[in-house]
C-alpha cells in the first residue's frame, strides 16, 4: 500500500498529469491491491489527499471493486464512489478510462446480483455525465446503465441517455470488439420497448443487426428476434432488411429466428386461431428467449389491427360481425368494448350505435389545417432540416480529409482520363 | 376441391407429410367428374409430353385412372424407358386393386382377365436393346472426337441424348444435348440445341432453365433472319422457319412464365404465338395455348388490353377457336356478363385441374378472374347494392362481402361497404389528406433512415465491428447471460 502510494507521489505531477509509465504500470498496482484487505484500502484512500493525486483513488477504489470482500461494504462503498465521482476534476477521470469502466461494470455485476440494482443508477448517470465528452458519445458505461435500469424496473432513468443521437464514440469503444455497442442498442430497444416507445425500440433495434459485422453476434439475433416482434406490435409489418445490413448477417438471421418469422408470418394472416397455434407451437423457444411479454402483445395487436382494417372497408357493421370478423372469443360485448376502448385512444374513428347494435365507421377527422398540426409538421421539418445539415456536415469533413483525397485520387489516376474532372467534383 | 378423405396409393405420395399445405397442394386435389374426352385429348401429344400428362391425370382422376396408365403403358412399350414402364404397371395394378367395383370407370370395368401381367421378357429384351445401342452411340461419338469432326460430334451428342430421351433419363439427356453447345458452328445449330434443351428442361419442369434458353435463342439474331426468309420459299421449310421457331419459343417461355406465376407474362407470351406454325405435340398443344393464354390474359389483362390484345387479335381468335368454352368465357367476361361467365368457368374446372401445368394455378387464376370481375363490375358505380352484385357472381352476400373487404384492403376497389343497408359506397379519396399523410411518413421515415446512416458512419469511421467467431465466442458469452437476465 504504501508502495503504491508513494508511486503515486512519484508518476503524478503536482499539476496532475501522470506519467505514461505509471499510466501502464496502474492496472498491475490495482491488481495486487485488490487482493488486500478492506480496512488497508480504506485507510490508504484516506492518506491520499491531495486532489491532484485523484488517480490514485480512482486505482484504490477499482481496487476495491475488483475485491472479494466488496459484498460486506457495498453501501459505504457506493458513497465513496459517488463523492468520489461528483468531487474529481474531469480531465483526471479521462486518464485512465478502463479502471473507471472496470468499477461501473463490477458495481453494475454485484448490484445485479444482489437485487439492488437502484443503488448504482444515480452513480452510473454521474459516471457517465463525468466522462463522455458531449451528449451524443456513446461510452461503455452506457449499457451498464441501462441494465442497471431494466433490472431495477426504471426505464424511465435510462431515457435521457437514449433520446441523444449517438455519433461518437468514447476511445476505449473505438476499434475494440463493440460487445458494449450491441449491449447498449439491445437494451436500448428493451428500455423503449418497456416503455411503449415502439418506434424508438424498432430503431434500436434495427442499429444492432446493422453494425458492421464480419460475423453474427448472439445479441444481434436477439435484437432481431425483438425487432420482429416489436415491428409487428407497432406497424403490424414485417420489418424490411435493411440495404445497409450486412449480407451475411441477413443470411444468418432469418434461418435463426425461425420462430419469429413465422411467428409473423402468420400474424399477417390475420388469423387469430392461426397466431395463437403459431404461438403455442413455438413456445419453448418463446419462453426460452422470455420473449412472452412482447408476444402477447403481438397478439394483442393483432385484434386491434384487424379492426382498424374493418374501419378502412366498412361504413356500417354490426358489432356481432365486428366480433365474428375479428373472430373474439367474447362475441359483440366484447368487440363493443373493444372497440370503445380504440375509440377513446383515438386509434380509430367510430360511432357506436347501442339501439341496433351497429358501429358506423367514420372517416379521420384530422384535416391538417390546426395549428397543432401545423407545430407538429413544423417540428419535423425542423429535425429533418437538422439531420441534413449534420449530413452535409460530415460529407464536407469527409471531402477535406487528407486521406480520402489522396485514395480517390490514386483511383483516379488509374482511370486515366477523368482525374481531373474528379478532383473538380470532389 | 381438395378431397381429404383421398387415400392416395401411390408410393410417391404416401411420403409427403401431410401438414405442408404449400407443397402439397397441387398433389392433393382430386377429380371425381371429369368431361374430358381422353382419347382426343391425348392425341394431341407425342413423346414424353403424352406420358407426363398421362401421369398427370391417372394421379389425380380416379375414373380415369386405369385407361389413362393403359395408354401410357401402351405408349411406353414403343420406347426404351423400362423404369417408366415398371412404374406404370405397378400403378395400374393398384389402380385395379383398389377401385371396388367393375362398373366405376364406366361401363368397361376390369375383370381378372384384364389384369395386366408384366412383360418380363419385353423388358429384357429393351434392357438389352437400350443398352446395345447406347454402347453404339457411344462408341460412335468416341469415333468422332477422335477425328474431331464438330458436325459429327455435336449429331453424336445429339443422337445420344435422343436415346436418353426415349429411354426415360431426362438428367443424361440434358447433359448431352447442351454437350452439343460446344460444337455448334452455326445459328441455326445454336437454336436447334436451344430447342432441345428447352424441351428437356420442360420435361424436367426445370423453369430458370427454361427461360435462360429461350432468351439465349432469341438473341441469336442471325437464325431468326435465316428463317423469316425461309418461311416464305415453302412448306417444306416450315418446322425450320423462323416463325415456327419463335411460336415454339413464345410457348415455352409462356409456360415457364405461368409455372412461375407470372401471369401476365405468360398470357403476352402465349398470344405471340402464331396459329400455323404452332405444331410442337412434344411440348404442347394449339389448344393449351388457347387455354393457358385465354385464362392468364383474362386474370392479369384490362378490359382495354384484353380487347385489343385478345379479343380481336387475329392469329389468337383462331386458337380460341379450337377451345369454344374459353372464347366464350372470355366474351361474356368482356360483355359483363359475369354470372354466365364465371358458371362457365366453373365447368371447366374439372378438365383444367387435369391440365399437369396448369393444375396448380387454376385456384389463382379463377381468383384473381373474379377479383377483376369484381372491380370491373363496381368501376361505374358510386354505390351498388350488394344483394344485386351477388347475384350477378353466383355468390352469397357474406362471402361477397369478404372478397370485396380483401380488395378493398388491396386497394384494388376504392370503396366502403355499408354493411347495414348492404350498399357498396365508392369512397370519395380525399386527396390533400393522403398527401399529407403520406409526407409526413415519408418525413419520419428519412429521419430515421438518416440517423441509422449516421449512425452507421460513425460506427465504420471508429472501426467497430462484430469480430471472428472464437474471440467473439469469449466475449459474447458474458453478456450474452447478463442479456438473459432480464426481459420483459
Amino acid at each position: 500500500m504504501e508502495l503504491f502510494i508513494s508511486a503515486a507521489r512519484l508518476g503524478i505531477s503536482p499539476q496532475g498529469v501522470p506519467s505514461k509509465e505509471y499510466l501502464d504500470n496502474l492496472p498491475k498496482y490495482v491488481e495486487t491491491l485488490s487482493r488486500q484487505s478492506w480496512a488497508n484500502l480504506d485507510a490508504g484512500q484516506n492518506q491520499i489527499t491531495e486532489r491532484t493525486q485523484a488517480l490514485a483513488v480512482l486505482g484504490i477504489i477499482a481496487a476495491k471493486s475488483k475485491s472479494t470482500d466488496l459484498g460486506n461494504h457495498v453501501d459505504t462503498f457506493l458513497t465513496q464512489v459517488y463523492t468520489f465521482l461528483t468531487t474529481v476534476e474531469v480531465p483526471q477521470l479521462r486518464h485512465c478510462p478502463s479502471l473507471l469502466i472496470d468499477i461501473c461494470q463490477n458495481v453494475t455485476d454485484s448490484l445485479v446480483r444482489r437485487g439492488t440494482p437502484m443503488l448504482g443508477i444515480n452513480i452510473l448517470v454521474t459516471a457517465i455525465r463525468q466522462y463522455q465528452t458531449n451528449d451524443r458519445q456513446l461510452t461503455s458505461i452506457h449499457p451498464n446503465l441501462l441494465e442497471l435500469c431494466l433490472a431495477a424496473s426504471v426505464p424511465k432513468a435510462a431515457l435521457p441517455f437514449l433520446t441523444n443521437d449517438i455519433d461518437d464514440f468514447s476511445p476505449e469503444i473505438k476499434g475494440t470488439d463493440c460487445k458494449n455497442l450491441l449491449l447498449f442498442f439491445y437494451y436500448g430497444g428493451m428500455v423503449c420497448a418497456a416503455l411503449k416507445k415502439f418506434k424508438e425500440a424498432i430503431y434500436f433495434f434495427e442499429a444492432a443487426i446493422q453494425v458492421p459485422a464480419s460475423t453474427l453476434s448472439h445479441i444481434m439475433l436477439e435484437s432481431y428476434k425483438k425487432l420482429i416482434l416489436v415491428s409487428l406490435i407497432h406497424t403490424g409489418e414485417i420489418p424490411q432488411s435493411h440495404k445497409c445490413a450486412n449480407q451475411i448477417v441477413n443470411r444468418v438471421l432469418k434461418p435463426n429466428a425461425n420462430a419469429y418469422t413465422d411467428l409473423a408470418a402468420s400474424f399477417v394472416t390475420f388469423n387469430p386461431t392461426d397466431l395463437s397455434l403459431v404461438i403455442n407451437r413455438h413456445h419453448d423457444t418463446i419462453n426460452r428467449d422470455k420473449n412472452y411479454g412482447l408476444v402477447k402483445q403481438v397478439k394483442a395487436a393483432q385484434t386491434k389491427l384487424s379492426i382498424l382494417r374493418l374501419t378502412k372497408t366498412f361504413l356500417t357493421l354490426s358489432l356481432a360481425d365486428v366480433a365474428s370478423r375479428v373472430q373474439l372469443s367474447g362475441g359483440a360485448q366484447q368487440a363493443e368494448s373493444m372497440v370503445l376502448s380504440m375509440i377513446q385512444d383515438g386509434e380509430i374513428y367510430a360511432k357506436i350505435n347501442q339501439k341496433d347494435g351497429m358501429v358506423v365507421f367514420l372517416d379521420n377527422k384530422e384535416k391538417y389545417d390546426g395549428p397543432i398540426m401545423m407545430q407538429k409538421i413544423e417540428n419535423q421539418i425542423i429535425r429533418c432540416i437538422d439531420l441534413n445539415r449534420r449530413l452535409e456536415s460530415m460529407n464536407d469533413n469527409l471531402a477535406t480529409n487528407p486521406d480520402y483525397i489522396s485514395k480517390v485520387l490514386c483511383a483516379s489516376e488509374d482511370e486515366g482520363i477523368s482525374s481531373s474532372k474528379q478532383l473538380f467534383s470532389v | 376441391m381438395p378431397g381429404s378423405d383421398y387415400n392416395p396409393v401411390e408410393p410417391m405420395q404416401v411420403d409427403l407429410p401431410p401438414e405442408e399445405n404449400d407443397n402439397t397442394e397441387e398433389e392433393t386435389f382430386i377429380v371425381e367428374n371429369p368431361t374430358l374426352d381422353l382419347d382426343s385429348y391425348i392425341n394431341n401429344y407425342s413423346g414424353m409430353a403424352r406420358l407426363l400428362r398421362l401421369l398427370h391425370i391417372a394421379d389425380h382422376c380416379p375414373p380415369l385412372r386405369i385407361e389413362a396408365l393403359k395408354m401410357a403403358i401402351n405408349h411406353v412399350q414403343n420406347t426404351f424407358n423400362v423404369p417408366m414402364y415398371q412404374q406404370l404397371h405397378k400403378k395400374l395394378r393398384d389402380a385395379i386393386a383398389t377401385v371396388p367395383l367393375p362398373d366405376v370407370t364406366g361401363g368397361n370395368g376390369p375383370t381378372a382377365a384384364d389384369l395386366p401381367q408384366l412383360d418380363l421378357q419385353w423388358i429384357e429384351q429393351k434392357s438389352k436393346k437400350a443398352s446395345l445401342k447406347l454402347e453404339k452411340l457411344d462408341g460412335d461419338l468416341k469415333n468422332y472426337k477422335s477425328n474431331s469432326i464438330k458436325e459429327s460430334i455435336r449429331r453424336g451428342h445429339d443422337d445420344l441424348a435422343e436415346h436418353y430421351l426415349d429411354a426415360g433419363d431426362l438428367t443424361n439427356a440434358l447433359k448431352c444435348f447442351s454437350r452439343a453447345r460446344d460444337y455448334c458452328t452455326s445459328a441455326k445449330h445454336v437454336i436447334n440445341m436451344c430447342l432441345n434443351v428447352i424441351k428437356v428442361s420442360i420435361y424436367l419442369q426445370n423453369w430458370t432453365h427454361v427461360l435462360n434458353f429461350v432468351a439465349k435463342a432469341e438473341n441469336t439474331p442471325d437464325a431468326m433472319e435465316v428463317g423469316k426468309t425461309g418461311s416464305g420459299s415453302g412448306a417444306a421449310s416450315a418446322k425450320e422457319s423462323g416463325v415456327y421457331i419463335a411460336t415454339k419459343l413464345r410457348c415455352a417461355a409462356g409456360l415457364a412464365e405461368l409455372a412461375g406465376k407470372k401471369y401476365k407474362q405468360a398470357a403476352k407470351c402465349f398470344l405471340q404465338a402464331n396459329f400455323d406454325h404452332c405444331d410442337f405435340s412434344d411440348m404442347i398443344s394449339p389448344n393449351n395455348v388457347a387455354i393457358y393464354g385465354g385464362l392468364c390474359a383474362l386474370a392479369t389483362f384490362d378490359r382495354e388490353e384484353l380487347q385489343k390484345n385478345v379479343i380481336s387479335s387475329n392469329s389468337f381468335k383462331l386458337f380460341l377457336e379450337l377451345e369454344p368454352q374459353v372464347r366464350d368465357v372470355i366474351f361474356k367476361f368482356y360483355e359483363s356478363k359475369y354470372a354466365t361467365c364465371l358458371r362457365l368457368l366453373d365447368d371447366m374446372r374439372d378438365n383444367l385441374l387435369l391440365d399437369m401445368y396448369l393444375a396448380p394455378h387454376v385456384r389463382t387464376l379463377y381468383a384473381q378472374i373474379r377479383s377483376r370481375g369484381l372491380i370491373q363490375y363496381f368501376s361505374p358505380y358510386a354505390s351498388a347494392d350488394l344483394n344485386r352484385m351477388a347475384d350477378s357472381f353466383n355468390t352469397t352476400v357474406s362471402a361477397l362481402e369478404n372478397e370485396l373487404m380483401q380488395l378493398i384492403l388491396d386497394g384494388q376497389i376504392q370503396a366502403r361497404i355499408d354493411s347495414h343497408n348492404k350498399i357498396l359506397f365508392s369512397k370519395n379519396v380525399d386527396q390533400r389528406s393522403v398527401t399529407f399523410e403520406k409526407s409526413l411518413r415519408m418525413g419520419e421515415e428519412y429521419e430515421r433512415k438518416t440517423k441509422l446512416m449516421i449512425l452507421r458512419a460513425a460506427m465504420i469511421r471508429a472501426q467497430i465491428q462484430v469480430k471472428n467467431p472464437q474471440r467473439e465466442n469469449q466475449n459474447e458469452t458474458p453478456g450474452n447471460s447478463n442479456a438473459r437476465g432480464h426481459r420483459d
